[in-house]
């Protein structure tokens, strides 16, 4: 589970002498928020957002339609972007939770990925939730079944000993501690190869354990 | 019956692919401006040489004692020599021997000139020993190329001045010169080309039928190689008519009188200083001419021909 | 697989791209409207005969027109940037760096007079700014990535010392060392054995997967299709005709000429009686002469109606994903299809009665060539002479009659073994009597009478004819010679020859270079027949024309050897042809036939092993059937040391099946093991083991 796994290759980049419009442009075809800026060899110069792009309103009440399309038309990609050392990045091998730390820490949407300067990727909020969504098993048709346990060694065990001895696999799991019951995890599996009364017959005999929520999933 | 139509449809069938061909290679040389510029220069020539005794009152030997190392005049459009012959005779006369006759001996005389000649008969020798070098290969191959390759050593001057000297100048002589000399870079362009040709299939078909060695060599190879071969041939007769004016000069042309261009120069350079520089600059202008005139119309056509392969 | 909830944005996006070229006839559409996109990890395989565009719309992109060439009108859009109107040094940094391309020939992008090491390592100083130790260790890494074995030891090599496959593989790491978004693949296995061939297309699947590269593969063999494509765009005279999902296309074809197609192209698993190729008729038209306001293929189309003769159809999607350009599009039932009387397919099950009598008789022949020694002992005379053993002790019999197909890799001899037939190379040993005469001397000390009875088709369609004269000389040529006829009917008997080859007498007066390949190659069929030979050899007929040329020509040869009783001898690499076209299959090896036998017994177990590794490396056009996966390491070992006891034993994938890891392969000569009264293999492994195995390719 590195960054190198889940980015986004071959992104689409700029040069620094691209016109905003055409970016612009770009962006909005494209249905994109971020593009790297790059020079000569894929070397990371910068980075342009669509906030970058967007005009101050004072600045904009100060000018009339004319002179904001001469000022858009006449500005290039090196006027507005985030500039090189700015720019925070990732490499292949960060682990992806620590470039969702990332992410969250320095509030921003996107972490070019760079392997010795040189772009290979670039991974972003919404490819981090994809892979949540993933963890959890929703690319899956099957059951998702809510588990609440003590917190104490072994109870997880017990779940996949049970699931095991059905000869059933576990599709994807997760587990968070409850929120507003310390003492307490709630533990998330998704299973699609037994129907919902097996499941639910099954999980049930696990003894301190409770089944609180138990439903279908899938794309 | 049958054969009758069959006859009228084979006729009908041929005739538009022969005229199409032969327009094909026409409209080659007209889409060239340079071989087109070089046909017109050359195609002068030939005309003065066909139409010479017609573009001039004088004979090339009539001397005129008023007129020596005249000017060009109205009645001497070109000038007058040492002698007092009329220039512009003289050269008309020279193109004759170096394009459309090669004089035997006083009376007989054969179409096609000097510079034609060797290069015809260079052919022949080049294309017969090239093919037997390329298609045969071996210890013929080995014993052909080294003997032209021993031939090629030589400075081409030195060459021409070797054979002349040894069997003497005259016009038959001066075409085997030409011919001897010629032969080795025309056997290389065949050996080569026969290199590549007998690779083909269609040469493996024809020794599977059991085509003897002159077939296969003549038939097969031959008409393969008739592009660059001719224009080869276009360049080396510019080469026969430069080498025939350079033994003229030095005095192994043609005999005096004969209308040579060479021997012209020669004779007048020493009036150079002398404040008459004519009867010098215009044989020059003639060879350059023809020389330059020929270059163009072959470096034109391949082009073109390359152009379209 | 990854699943994304939004589509990402594609790597290139073609629009209604028109490229011209200026030529001698004026201005010259070659490629009219084509639309497509290319998408991270996918493979678009853009499939057409020679001429149709294919290779115009790869350089359009990259903008390699030439001089003459230049985009008409059209978008092409490259990673959400238009590059079209760029500056040639924006393209400059982009190609190379962002998109790659590989051809045919890897010897094109390879440097002879650098090292591999240098070439590699160059790219990485020069696009990406690296230091040379650190661009020579990816470039390493990258030649194992594409399974150079001993790439460490590859890296200090030149080209020259790697073999054809090799050097693709390192084209294909070059163009990967800079982690292009496109990479454009222009025919990368033609050139390359069908073993090999297979090794590279495993090789492009695992890259795309591995690299998120998007691919345009161009070929022309629908086999290579369905094995790497995931979506398919056909094309036919410049225009593109069908798009789709390279399934949906296999399975649902919506054009005629896509229809077409899939009738010419011979199957593995059906047999020579059982089945027939319809090719299409008429021709492709040349670019000048194509209709403009009318479907393009409507001259050649079987459906055509007055609407398609006066309307230009548009791109149409049928079903999600799939789009024909075709008025009637999802309305033609490709299954009630019948064959329009124009083309003739000669029917099936007419085989000729195999007689015994045996026409071409082959006892252990051998033809060694000897290999000029380097040292400088051997300009005396004095050094130890090497053969090469390009045929090394070959027995056949050639029924009367009977098609018998040859195969195997390039050097295995079999070429060889036509020309020492044929008397352009002589025997070293070894019987060889054709109709009971020996004929081990060269052609030019044979009888006339048997020269005219043993003749030959050739292989490359542009050389098989000369030149310098017309269709009727050279088909009167072997007439004049042979005496076949009286001389005043040598005109008539031509005539009569074009017509059984399907040309009219207009083509008596046409020189080769009016011809296309196809027309070209039926003259090569009509002179080798025109002396009424008993065998035939055909050396790769139809391995240079196209899918659609190449039926035609099949059936031709067929319906010829019908109406002659001609025995022929059939030589190529492509096992589906031979399967078509053979009574009985030799498959060579290192100048050993390893298997003979007739064709169903040769396509079915039990196999010898080399053969179940041919026929699993065959791209199938199906891409649902499933083959066993056996590739075969290393090169055909040098014909100069072939290796001991079974000459296949260094390569052989079965040889484990023997005790002791087969140590009796590398020792003793394999016997001739007889499955029935036609069919041997020359192995050591038992029979009955080699019966129990499956059989390679199972279709669904």
């Amino acid at each position: 589970m590195f960054v190198g796994d889940y980015m986004t290759r071959h992104p689409l980049t700029v040069t620094p002498d691209t016109s905003i419009v055409e970016v612009q442009g770009m962006m909005a075809e494209n249905n994109i928020r971020h593009v790297p800026v790059v020079e000569k060899g894929k070397r990371l110069v910068g980075l342009v957002t669509r906030q970058n792009l967007r005009l101050s309103p004072i600045e904009l009440s100060s000018l009339n339609v004319w002179e904001i399309t001469r000022l858009l038309s006449g500005l290039k990609v090196k006027d507005v972007m985030v500039r090189g050392k700015d720019v925070i990045t990732a490499r292949p091998d960060t682990p992806i939770e620590e470039a969702a730390r990332i992410l969250v820490t320095h509030r921003i949407g996107c972490l070019p990925v760079l392997e010795e300067g040189i772009l290979v990727g670039i991974i972003t909020e919404s490819d981090l939730l994809t892979q949540l969504t993933n963890l959890l098993g929703l690319q899956v048709p099957g059951w998702r079944a809510t588990i609440r346990v003590p917190d104490r060694a072994g109870e997880f065990a017990k779940i996949t000993a049970a699931v095991a001895s059905k000869g059933w696999g576990i599709d994807a799991a997760g587990s968070l501690p409850t929120p507003r019951k310390p003492g307490y995890w709630d533990v998330v599996i998704k299973i699609s190869a037994a129907t919902r009364d097996e499941l639910v017959a099954v999980l049930q005999q696990i003894e301190g354990q409770e089944l609180i929520d138990i439903r279908a999933t899938g794309p | 019956m049958a054969t009758v139509e069959q006859t009228l449809l084979r006729a009908i069938a041929r005739r538009p692919s022969r005229w199409r061909r032969l327009w094909e290679g026409v409209s080659i040389i007209l889409r060239s401006r340079t071989a087109l510029v070089g046909l017109a220069i050359v195609g002068f020539w030939f005309l003065v040489a066909i139409f010479a005794p017609f573009l001039t009152p004088y004979g090339p030997f009539d001397q005129d004692y008023k007129w020596q190392n005249a000017p060009p005049s109205a009645a001497h459009p070109l000038g007058t020599d040492h002698l007092g012959r009329d220039i512009w005779t003289r050269l008309i006369y020279g193109a004759r021997l170096v394009l459309i006759m090669l004089p035997i001996n006083e009376s007989l005389w054969l179409p096609g000139g000097i510079a034609l000649w060797g290069v015809f008969l260079a052919l022949v020798a080049g294309s017969v020993l090239g093919l037997l070098g390329g298609y045969l290969g071996g210890w013929i191959d080995e014993v052909v190329m080294r003997l032209l390759d021993a031939m090629m050593a030589f400075p081409v001057i030195l060459l021409y001045m070797i054979i002349i000297a040894a069997i003497g100048p005259s016009a038959l002589n001066i075409v085997l010169a030409i011919a001897i000399v010629g032969t080795p870079g025309i056997a290389r362009l065949v050996r080569s080309l026969t290199l590549d040709i007998r690779t083909r299939d269609y040469i493996r078909a024809a020794e599977i039928r059991g085509e003897s060695v002159w077939y296969i060599m003549f038939h097969e190879i031959l008409p393969n190689a008739r592009g660059p071969l001719i224009v080869d041939a276009m360049l080396r007769v510019g080469y026969a008519i430069f080498a025939m004016g350079t033994l003229g000069f030095l005095g192994l042309g043609l005999p005096p009188p004969s209308p040579d261009w060479g021997s012209m120069v020669a004779k007048g350079r020493q009036y150079i200083m002398a404040g008459s520089p004519w009867a010098a600059l215009w044989p020059s202008v003639a060879i350059a001419s023809l020389v330059v005139g020929l270059n163009l119309f072959a470096d034109g056509l391949r082009e073109e021909l390359a152009r379209y392969r | 697989m990854q699943t994304r909830f939004h589509p990402l944005p594609p790597i290139l996006k073609v629009e209604n791209l028109s490229i011209s070229y200026a030529t001698r006839h004026g201005e010259v559409e070659a490629v009219r409207q084509v639309s497509f996109e290319v998408n991270r990890g996918m493979t678009l395989g853009l499939v057409g005969e020679s001429g149709c565009g294919k290779t115009t719309v790869a350089f359009g992109i990259l903008d390699f027109l030439g001089p003459n060439g230049r985009i008409v009108e059209g978008s092409i859009k490259f990673q959400g940037r238009e590059l079209i109107g760029r500056s040639e040094k924006e393209l400059r940094l982009l190609r190379g760096d962002q998109i790659t391309m590989v051809y045919q020939d890897p010897m094109q992008a390879l440097n002879p007079s650098l090292t591999i090491g240098e070439q590699l390592a160059e790219v990485l100083v020069v696009h990406r700014g690296l230091s040379h130790a650190e661009a020579w260790r990816r470039s390493t890494e990258m030649l194992e990535r594409v399974y150079m074995p001993d790439a460490p030891n590859v890296m200090k090599r030149y080209p020259h010392q790697l073999s054809g496959g090799q050097q693709q593989r390192v084209v294909i790491a070059m163009a990967l060392l800079n982690n292009p978004a496109l990479l454009i693949m222009d025919e990368p296995t033609t050139a390359l054995d069908v073993t090999v061939e297979a090794a590279v297309l495993d090789l492009i699947e695992d890259l795309k997967r591995d690299f998120d590269t998007g691919i345009i593969y161009i070929t022309h063999n629908l086999g290579v299709v369905a094995r790497v494509c995931d979506q398919v765009a056909v094309m036919y005279a410049g225009e593109l005709v069908e798009r789709a999902p390279v399934k949906a296309l296999f399975a649902h074809p919506l054009h005629p000429y896509t229809q077409g197609l899939m009738r010419c192209v011979p199957k593995l698993g059906i047999t020579k009686e059982a089945s027939r190729l319809y090719p299409i008729r008429g021709r492709v038209p040349a670019p000048q002469d194509r209709p403009r306001g009318a479907c393009i293929f409507a001259p050649r189309c079987d459906y055509a109606t007055e609407r398609c003769r006066n309307e230009r159809p548009m791109l149409q999607e049928i079903t999600p994903g799939h789009s024909a350009r075709c008025f009637y599009a999802g309305q033609i039932d490709p299954s009630a299809w019948q064959p329009s009387e124009e083309i003739e397919v000669p029917a099936p099950g007419q085989r000729v009665a195999p007689e015994h009598e045996v026409v071409l008789h082959i006892e252990n022949l051998k033809t060694y060539y000897e290999q000029p020694s380097r040292s400088v002992l051997s300009l005396f005379g004095l050094g130890k002479k090497q053969y090469v053993k390009a045929v090394d002790g070959v027995d056949l019999r050639v029924p009367r009659g009977i098609t018998v197909g040859v195969v195997g890799e390039s050097g295995c001899g079999k070429s060889t073994l036509a020309k020492t037939i044929i008397g352009l190379e002589s025997p070293t040993a070894g019987v060889l009597q054709f109709l009971g005469f020996d004929i081990s001397m060269p052609v030019t000390r044979r009888d006339v009478q048997l020269i005219q009875e043993l003749q030959m088709v050739f292989q490359n369609p542009d050389s098989t004819m000369n030149p310098a004269y017309t269709v009727g000389q050279q088909i009167a040529r072997p007439l004049q010679r042979f005496k076949t006829v009286p001389p005043q009917q040598v005109y008539d008997e031509v005539i009569r020859l074009l017509h059984a080859v399907r040309l009219d007498a207009s083509y008596y007066d046409r020189f080769p270079s009016q011809l296309s390949g196809g027309e070209k190659q039926r003259v090569g069929i009509a002179r080798a027949f025109a002396s009424r030979p008993e065998l035939v050899l055909c050396d790769e007929p139809v391995s240079a024309l196209d899918v659609s040329v190449q039926a035609a020509v099949l059936n031709l040869l067929l319906d010829i050897q019908r109406q002659y009783g001609t025995t022929m001898l059939f030589i190529a690499h492509d096992l589906s042809v031979v399967r078509f076209f053979s009574d009985l299959v030799a498959v060579m090896y290192l100048g050993h036939i390893v298997e003979f036998g007739p064709a169903e017994a040769i396509y079915a177990p039990p196999y010898h092993p080399y053969t179940e590794a041919l026929l699993s490396a065959v791209p199938i056009p199906d891409p649902c059937a499933t083959q066993k996966r056996i590739r075969l390491e290393g090169n055909v070992p040098s014909a100069l040391n072939p290796p001991s006891g079974c000459v296949f034993h260094t390569r052989c994938p079965r040889r484990s099946m023997l005790p002791d890891q087969g140590k009796v392969c590398a020792v003793q000569a394999p016997p001739q093991q007889w499955n029935t009264e036609q069919h041997y293999i020359l192995c050591h492994i038992p029979l009955e083991a080699l019966r129990k195995m499956e059989p390679v390719i199972t279709s669904c």
